[in-house]
C-alpha cells in the first residue's frame, strides 16, 4: 500500500482542541458594525455553560459590606477576594464586588447585559460531583426521577438545532434524539477525497439503517455531517482564522462562529472543568484560579461582543456549576466542596446591572450545616425562567415534572 | 455452567473478554477442545492462569522501543524525571532565555522528560492491549486503572502512575480487593491527584476520602447526602445503610500525614515515595461508618482501619461488581447478577484470588453466556481491536496518539478522577463517532505511522471481482457471514458506486480495498463487541 503523508489537513494540528474549520472572526473588520439596538432580532439562541467541578462563587464575587465581609475575610485569610492592593475587587453593588481577574465582565455587568443570581443550589443537596452534577444535568430533585436531560426534554417540546461543545455529548442532552452539530475541530469529517467521502457516507448510511440493528447513533453523526455541509460555511481550511489558543477560549469562539452563521440554531451547551480547586486556588494574581477566572471572563464578553454585533439573535448565556464551595478554606489553600452558588447571566434580555434572588447572608447561623453559603433559589427555577426565552409559553412541569416551582425570579425581560 | 448454543456465541464471548477477535485467537480456541463449552472453559482458565502474565514475544517488542524506563524504581523513576526536571527550571535557558524560540524548546524538552514515564507506559499499554496473548488479564489492569484513576500527564503524578502500573495493578490484578485497595491509597500519584498528600490534622483536606467512599469503595449509590451520621440506621447485617458527609471529613481525619516524600514542608526525604508523616497525623478517635476507631493508634493504623470497614462493607461488593459487570456484561447488568456476585466477591474477602475466583464466576454465569447487550467499544478498545485484526506489527508512533485521543479517550488521560465512562451513550455522540471513524479510514489508509497493515491471506491479488473482494474482506474483518444488504453495500462501494460486477482495473485495486475495509470497521457490528 502506498503511503501517503503528505495531505493537507492530516494531523496537522496538536491537541484535542485545535480549530481551523472556522471563520476568520470577523466581527468587527469585515462585517457591518451594527448596534444592538438597530438590528431586528426575532429569534432566541440559549447559551449554558457548565462550569463543572464546583465553581467557587465565593472567589467570583465577594461581599464588601458588614455583616458578611468580616466572617468573609475571617473564613479566606489566603484564598478570599480583597477590597484593596493591586488585586482589590472591582465593585458592583453598594455590596457586593468582582474579583479583578474577572475584569472584562464588568462593563458588562454595568451596561446592564449582565446580572447574577444569588445563593442557587439544589433541592437535595450534594456534596458528591457525582450526585450533583447528575442532578442538574437531569434537572432532578432526587436520583432515578429521570433517565433524560434538562434540555433533551426541553427539545423533545421545543425542537432546534443544538450544538454541544465538547469532546462528548453532555448528560443535560441525555436521550435527545435531535442532530447535534458539535464543535468542529480540525478536519471534523470523513477521510478521503470528496467523491470517497460522498460514496461512504451513502454506503454508511446504507448499513446503519437496517432494521436489525439499533444504529441510531450512526444516522445522527451522519445527519450532523450533512448539517455541517448545509451551513454552507465558505472554505476555510486554506484560510486559518486567527483563533485563540487554550481549551476555553477555543470553545467559546466556536460558539461564537455557530452562532453567527448557523441561522437555526437554538441551542448551544459547553461544558468546562478545571474548578475543583482543593489546593493552592489561587484566587488573586498569578494563581490558578484567578488565571481560570480571567480566561473565562475573556472568552465570555468576546462572546458577548461577537455575538451582539454580528447576529441577529437574542443571544443569552447562563452560567452556573453543581455546588459552591465551602466558605471556609482549607490548609491547602484550598476549598472544599459546598452548597448554594451564584448564577451568571449575560445578554441583552437579562435584567442586568443588579443581582437577583435572596442573598442569605455569611454569619455563622445562616450557613447551610454552619459551613456553606445556603441555598435560597432551586437552580431548576433559573434554568425554567431561561428556557422561556425560546418558548414563552413553557410550564415548569413541561420540563421538571412535577415537583414544586420555587418562586419566580423574574430574570428576563419579556419581548 | 451452561452449555452454549453455537460458535457465534463463542465469538462473540471471546470478542467481550479480549481487546478484540482475530485468526490467531480464534485458531487456539478452536484448538482447545471438542465443542464451545470445553473450549470455554479451558479459554477461561487458561487465561486467568499464568504464573506472571508475561508474554515473551510482547516483551521483546517492548524492549526494542528503549523503554527501559519501564523498570527504573520509584526513587530512580523521581530522581531522573521529576527533580530532574524541576532543575532545569533553573538552567539559562529558561531562566534568561535570548529568544522566544529557545524558550519553547526548553520548556518542551523539561516537560518530555516530566512525563516520560507516563508515555512509556502509555505506549507499553498499547502494545500489549494489541499483542499480549494475555488478553483478559491486560483488560482486568485496564478496569482497574479507570477504577483508580489518575491523570498521568503532570509532572508529580507521571512517575508514581508508572509505578502503580507495574508495583500494585500488574501484580494484583487478578488477586486481593483489599490488597490492591491499599496499595493504591499509598501511591504517591493517587494522593497527589486527589490532593491527600497535603492533608494534615491542623485542617484537614477531604478531596481524597470523598472520592475514597463515592468512587473506590461504596460508590455514589450509597451516598446518603448531608444526613447527620446518628440518623443513618445500621441493616440487620450490622452494616450502617450508607455513608454520609461525616464519615467522609472523620475519614479525611483519617488519612492526614498519609503524603508523599517530597522534600516539602517539614521533610528532607525526597524520594517521591510514600511517606507516613506522623506530626501531621491526627491522633484523637474518629467514627466512620458507625465504627469506632480509637485515639493514639499505631502508625497507619486509623487509615488502614478505614479501608477495613469500606472494603467489607456489602455496598462495596456490590459497587465493584456492578462495575465489573457494566464491563464484562452489559451497560445496565441485572441487580440479581451484580448481587450473587457480591456475595460471592465478599465470601473470598480474604482469598488471595478473590478477583480472579469471582472473574470465573462471571464469565461461568448464565447471564454473561446468554448476554446480548453487546457491549459498545470505547475508542481504546475500538482502536485495538482494529490492530488486532489488521496490524499485527503494530508499534505505536507519537502521530498514531495524538490521532487516536481525538475520540475523547486516551489512556491515563482522563482528567476528572471518576475515569472514562463505561457506557455507550457519550462515546456515540456524533462528534466521538466520526473522529474514530476518520482515524481508522486514515490508519487503514497506511497514514498513521506504526500501524502497517496486513491484508488477510484470503485476500487473492488475482481475485478483482466487487462482490468476492467484497465477501472476502467481510470475512476476514468481521468474522461472521454478510447479510445480504451489507454484501450488497460492500460491492457497490468496490465499484466505485456503479452497479456493475466487471473486474476492477489493477490501478484502482488499491483504493478500492481500503474503501471495502474501511466499511467494515465502521460498521455498527465493528463498533460493538458482538
Amino acid at each position: 500500500m502506498k503511503n501517503n503523508y503528505t495531505r493537507r489537513d492530516f494531523l496537522a494540528a496538536s491537541g484535542a482542541l485545535s480549530v481551523s474549520f472556522f471563520l476568520p472572526r470577523l466581527g468587527n473588520t469585515i462585517q457591518p458594525q451594527a448596534s444592538a439596538n438597530l438590528v431586528e432580532r426575532n429569534r432566541h439562541v440559549l447559551v449554558a455553560v457548565f462550569l463543572r467541578g464546583g465553581f467557587d462563587g465565593l472567589g467570583f464575587i465577594c461581599p464588601t459590606q458588614a455583616p458578611d465581609r468580616a466572617p468573609y475575610e475571617a473564613a479566606r485569610p489566603n484564598i478570599g477576594v480583597p477590597l484593596s492592593g493591586n488585586d482589590a475587587a472591582l465593585p458592583l453593588t453598594e455590596s457586593f464586588a468582582l474579583n479583578a481577574a474577572a475584569k472584562p465582565l464588568l462593563p458588562i455587568f454595568q451596561q446592564k447585559q449582565m446580572a447574577f443570581v444569588h445563593a442557587c443550589g439544589l433541592v437535595t443537596p450534594s456534596r458528591s460531583h457525582f450526585a450533583a452534577q447528575s442532578l442538574v444535568d437531569l434537572g432532578s430533585t432526587r436520583p432515578g426521577e429521570f433517565n433524560s436531560g434538562w434540555l433533551s426534554r426541553f427539545l423533545k417540546a421545543h425542537p432546534c438545532r443544538t450544538a454541544a461543545i465538547g469532546a462528548l455529548k453532555p448528560a443535560s442532552l441525555l436521550g435527545s434524539d435531535e442532530p447535534l452539530v458539535l464543535p468542529r475541530f480540525k478536519g471534523l469529517g470523513l477521510d478521503g477525497s470528496p467523491k470517497q467521502q460522498r460514496l461512504m457516507r451513502t454506503a454508511l448510511r446504507n448499513i446503519y439503517s437496517r432494521p436489525q440493528d439499533d444504529a441510531r447513533y450512526g444516522i445522527a453523526a451522519l445527519n450532523m455531517l450533512d448539517e455541517i455541509e448545509n451551513l454552507a460555511l465558505p472554505s476555510l481550511a486554506k484560510n486559518l482564522p486567527d483563533l485563540p489558543s487554550g481549551e476555553i477560549p477555543q470553545k467559546f469562539a466556536l460558539a461564537a462562529e455557530l452562532i453567527k452563521h448557523d441561522k437555526k440554531l437554538g441551542l448551544v451547551t459547553l461544558d468546562i472543568g478545571g474548578w475543583d480547586t482543593h489546593r493552592q486556588q489561587g484566587t488573586t494574581g498569578e494563581g490558578y484560579f484567578a488565571k481560570q477566572l480571567a480566561t473565562l471572563s475573556t472568552a465570555l464578553a468576546d462572546l458577548h461582543k461577537e455575538t451582539l454585533s454580528a447576529t441577529d439573535a437574542w443571544v443569552t448565556t447562563i452560567v452556573f456549576s453543581e455546588f459552591g464551595r465551602r466558605l471556609k478554606e482549607n490548609a491547602s489553600r484550598g476549598s472544599d466542596h459546598g452548597h448554594g452558588n451564584l448564577v451568571m447571566l449575560m445578554g441583552s434580555k437579562v435584567k442586568g446591572g443588579q443581582f437577583h434572588g435572596q442573598w442569605p447572608g455569611l454569619i455563622h447561623e445562616k450557613l447551610f450545616e454552619r459551613a456553606d453559603l445556603a441555598a435560597t433559589s432551586d437552580l431548576r427555577q433559573v434554568f425554567f425562567e431561561f428556557l422561556k426565552l425560546r418558548a414563552p409559553q413553557l410550564q415548569f412541569t413541561d420540563v421538571f415534572g412535577k415537583s414544586i416551582a420555587s418562586a419566580q425570579l423574574d430574570l428576563f425581560h419579556r419581548d | 455452567m451452561a452449555t452454549l448454543p453455537m460458535s457465534n456465541n463463542a465469538l462473540s464471548l471471546l470478542s467481550r473478554v479480549t481487546y478484540g477477535l482475530n485468526q490467531e485467537l480464534v485458531q487456539a480456541f478452536l484448538s482447545l477442545g471438542k465443542d464451545d463449552t470445553e473450549r470455554w472453559k479451558k479459554f477461561v482458565d487458561d487465561q486467568l492462569s499464568s504464573a506472571n502474565f508475561i508474554d515473551e514475544k510482547v516483551e521483546k517488542k517492548i524492549a526494542t522501543l528503549d523503554l527501559k524506563v519501564l523498570n527504573k524504581p520509584l526513587n530512580q523513576l523521581w530522581r531522573e524525571h521529576n527533580l530532574s526536571a524541576r532543575a532545569m527550571r533553573q538552567t539559562p535557558a529558561e531562566k534568561a532565555p535570548s529568544t522566544k524560540k529557545e524558550l519553547r524548546a526548553a520548556r518542551r524538552e523539561r516537560r518530555d522528560l516530566a512525563l516520560e514515564p507516563v508515555q512509556v507506559l502509555e505506549a507499553a499499554t498499547w502494545i500489549r492491549m494489541v499483542h499480549s496473548r494475555w488478553q483478559v488479564y491486560e483488560r482486568m489492569v485496564e478496569f482497574w486503572h479507570d477504577h483508580f484513576n489518575i491523570f498521568g500527564y503532570e509532572q508529580r503524578t507521571a512517575p508514581g502512575l508508572l509505578a502503580l502500573n507495574r508495583d500494585a495493578i500488574r501484580p494484583m490484578a487478578l488477586g486481593n480487593f483489599r490488597a490492591l485497595l491499599g496499595q493504591a491509597c499509598r501511591n504517591p500519584a493517587l494522593l497527589y491527584y486527589l490532593d491527600n498528600a497535603y492533608n494534615q490534622s491542623s485542617n484537614p483536606n477531604e478531596n481524597f476520602s470523598r472520592e475514597l467512599f463515592e468512587l473506590h469503595t461504596l460508590g455514589a449509590e450509597n451516598y446518603l447526602g448531608t444526613l447527620d451520621r446518628e440518623s443513618v440506621e445500621k441493616g440487620r447485617d450490622g452494616f450502617v445503610a450508607g455513608y454520609v458527609d461525616g464519615d467522609v471529613y472523620e475519614s479525611a481525619r483519617a488519612f492526614t500525614g498519609w503524603r508523599v516524600a517530597d522534600g516539602s514542608v517539614g521533610l528532607d526525604k525526597n524520594t517521591g515515595e510514600f511517606h507516613y508523616h506522623e506530626p501531621w497525623h491526627d491522633r484523637f478517635q474518629k467514627i466512620v461508618l458507625g465504627q469506632k476507631i480509637p485515639e493514639h493508634q499505631a502508625p497507619l493504623k486509623d487509615g488502614e482501619d478505614v479501608l477495613n470497614a469500606l472494603s467489607a462493607h456489602p455496598g462495596t461488593a456490590r459497587h465493584l461488581m456492578r462495575k465489573l459487570c457494566r464491563r464484562f456484561v452489559s451497560d445496565t447488568p441485572t441487580e440479581v447478577l451484580v448481587n450473587r456476585l457480591a456475595e460471592f466477591w465478599l465470601s473470598r474477602k480474604d482469598s488471595p484470588t478473590q478477583i480472579k475466583d469471582t472473574l470465573l464466576q462471571l464469565f461461568y454465569s448464565k447471564e454473561f453466556l446468554e448476554g446480548k447487550d453487546f457491549k459498545f467499544k470505547r475508542p481504546v478498545d475500538y482502536f485495538a481491536s482494529l490492530l488486532r485484526i489488521l496490524s499485527p506489527d503494530f508499534s505505536p508512533s507519537e502521530k498514531f496518539i495524538q490521532a487516536t485521543q481525538k475520540s475523547g479517550q486516551r489512556l491515563f488521560g482522563w482528567k476528572t478522577p471518576d475515569g472514562p465512562p463505561d457506557v455507550s451513550a457519550p462515546w456515540q455522540s456524533p462528534q466521538s463517532l466520526i473522529d474514530r471513524w476518520r482515524t481508522a479510514q486514515q490508519i487503514i489508509r497506511q497514514e498513521v505511522p506504526g500501524c502497517p497493515i496486513k491484508w488477510p491471506d484470503t485476500l487473492k491479488v488475482s481475485e478483482t471481482s466487487p462482490q468476492i473482494l467484497s465477501k472476502v474482506l467481510f470475512e476476514a474483518i468481521l468474522m461472521r457471514e454478510p447479510d445480504k444488504q451489507f454484501l450488497e453495500t460492500l460491492t457497490l462501494l468496490a465499484a466505485g458506486g456503479r452497479r456493475t460486477q466487471t473486474a476492477l482495473p489493477t490501478e484502482l485495486l488499491e483504493e478500492r480495498i481500503q474503501l471495502v475495509a474501511e466499511l467494515c470497521v465502521l460498521s455498527p457490528e465493528f463498533q460493538v463487541r458482538s
